[in-house]
């Protein structure tokens, strides 16, 4: 379908206005929910040290392996963290 | 990271999370060319997007409120279709821009798009980490804001009028302005009517015709788009299609590695540190975006695409000489912040990768009518890359820690950029004028015998 696009210039600069609003709000969505993302990443590492015994959480340049409890199931109480969900 | 909350909150295994997400980038590989074919054809753009949008909101809700042990099967069902829902928006929003914008105002506009988009995921990240600083651990409204930003997505989407999008443009289809047996464009200045126009109207249901075959030509002489084995035997296509594989690969690592590096400590200040990740990555990437935007269509993409494509190596060094200098001591607060300062490159690298590889695209695409399919193609080349990157970089940093790890992806970035630079040819059109809009009275000034297509602004 092709449109007549005399006198169309003021129209879409309207609609290219609501398509910049569109994407502002697009980024959240298309990248999975970035919010949800960070603050969980963080969680997780935060209390992933927490729970490991000395937090043997390191690593080194020089050793040939990252040092993680590869086992430890998180168990954080829901409580704590007091995500609704 | 979405795996980090089921790991913490639902109590899931490091391999079922990796189990889920697998499952979710391979829907993803698997359903974006289907919905860039879909987009070149349908005229219901907008409801498709819309859809899209809330029902991946609507998914990812679903799972954070109801994963548990018990229902992992259904938890995978779910994953697999938001893969597949998820794919529908990028190719939905291009064509939607180009149908708009045409392919002329593609270079500014996409960069715009590309800038808000950017600008609205650093003030959403910024505000919640802040936030989050304040409020922790009772971070559970944060979780409120997707579902926010979906409805005014949502909202400003359908201000947009279906009119406004022209379909043809939309797919990439260029009209010749003196080709008025075939084209139902009236240029800008004339009225309709004045030049003996015949009206065919375009296909606008799938033949599937996908190029196997004798070709039968259309007895009414409608132009007819590129067959997808037409497009897929486009060596220029294929090539770019390996590249964009390839950088998301060595590149979609290396932040969830800077984020472990850095995310140590307490809770508070890891939080704003994981946060300071995203936000000043996302920020450059406005800045990165706007010049793409300025520059890309003056003086061409192939330059300004090694400078993204470039930037990737440098920073992998950069981050294996950072390690090396802390060595076996503690990281130190001067330490983490110039770790924290190559997100800038971060932001440069994705910033113009994530502009420019829409723009290359529709220049590969212009006049075969599938825009929405090669741009289908060039991101299910990046889901994969993005979904073997994930698993390639945690296996490297297990096996071989950080330090060889960062030097690995250093060494395996430089291909696509050398790739590109030596077989990649410059995509901008050089029947294209040299500015991407043309303003009202530049357009009757200059007027259109110089033009080989309509600009639709």
């Amino acid at each position: 379908m092709s449109n007549n696009i005399v006198g169309k210039n003021e129209k879409t600069e309207i609609t290219k206005g609501h398509l910049r609003w569109a994407a502002l709000f697009l980024g959240e969505l298309r990248d999975g929910l970035t919010m949800v993302r960070f603050v969980v990443a963080t969680l997780y590492h935060y209390h992933a040290i927490r729970m490991l015994p000395n937090h043997s959480l390191r690593f080194s340049p020089n050793s040939s392996r990252f040092t993680k409890q590869h086992d430890v199931r998180i168990s954080i109480h829901r409580s704590t963290c007091k995500v609704p969900f | 990271m979405q795996s980090a909350f089921l790991i913490v909150a639902k109590g899931y295994t490091e391999k079922q999370v990796g189990i889920l997400f697998f499952v979710f980038g391979m829907s993803q590989f698997l359903f974006q060319a289907p919905a860039g074919y879909l987009y070149d054809y349908t005229e219901q753009k907008l409801l498709w997007l819309s859809t899209a949008g809330v029902a991946t909101t609507f998914l990812t809700v679903f799972t954070a409120m109801f994963a548990s042990d018990d229902n992992f099967i259904l938890m995978v069902f779910i994953k697999f279709i938001q893969g597949g829902v998820t794919s529908f928006i990028p190719p939905g929003l291009n064509s939607i821009t180009q149908g708009i914008v045409g392919s002329v105002g593609m270079t500014s506009q996409v960069s715009v798009n590309e800038m808000m988009n950017h600008l609205g995921t650093a003030i959403l990240v910024l505000s919640g980490s802040v936030l989050a600083y304040f409020l922790y651990p009772d971070i559970g409204s944060l979780f409120i804001v997707s579902p926010i930003a979906c409805v005014l997505f949502i909202y400003f989407l359908n201000k947009i009028k279906p009119g406004d999008i022209d379909h043809d443009a939309a797919r990439g289809l260029k009209k010749e302005i003196h080709s008025e047996e075939n084209s139902s464009y009236v240029p800008p200045g004339e009225v309709e009517g004045s030049v003996a126009t015949s009206k065919k109207k375009l296909k606008t249901k799938p033949s599937y015709v996908f190029g196997f075959g004798e070709e039968s030509e259309d007895p009414s002489g409608a132009p007819k788009a590129d067959t997808p084995l037409q497009i897929l035997r486009d060596p220029t296509l294929l090539l770019f299609i390996a590249i964009c594989f390839l950088f998301h690969t060595s590149n979609g690592t290396v932040l969830p590695l800077v984020m472990q590096t850095l995310a140590i400590g307490n809770g508070s200040v890891g939080m704003l540190m994981s946060g300071l990740c995203i936000t000043i990555a996302q920020v450059v990437m406005v800045f990165a975006a706007k010049i793409c935007g300025t520059y890309s269509g003056k003086y061409g993409r192939k330059w300004l695409f090694l400078a993204g494509l470039g930037i990737v190596p440098i920073r992998c060094a950069i981050l294996a000489g950072l390690l090396t200098l802390k060595g076996d001591g503690e990281a130190t607060l001067l330490w983490q912040i110039v770790t924290l300062s190559t997100q800038i490159l971060d932001g440069v690298g994705a910033g113009v990768f994530g502009t420019m590889y829409i723009l290359v695209t529709s220049d590969i695409s212009g006049g075969t009518g599938r825009f929405g399919l090669t741009l289908g193609l060039t991101t299910a080349a990046m889901s994969i890359g993005g979904t073997v990157s994930g698993y390639i970089g945690q296996a490297f940093a297990e096996d071989y820690g950080y330090l060889q790890a960062f030097w690995i992806l250093c060494v395996m970035s430089t291909v696509p950029a050398l790739l590109y630079f030596f077989c990649m040819p410059e995509t901008l059109a050089q029947t294209e004028p040299a500015i991407s809009i043309i303003e009202e009275d530049e357009e009757q000034k200059i007027g259109l015998e110089n033009k080989s297509y309509v600009e639709l602004t």
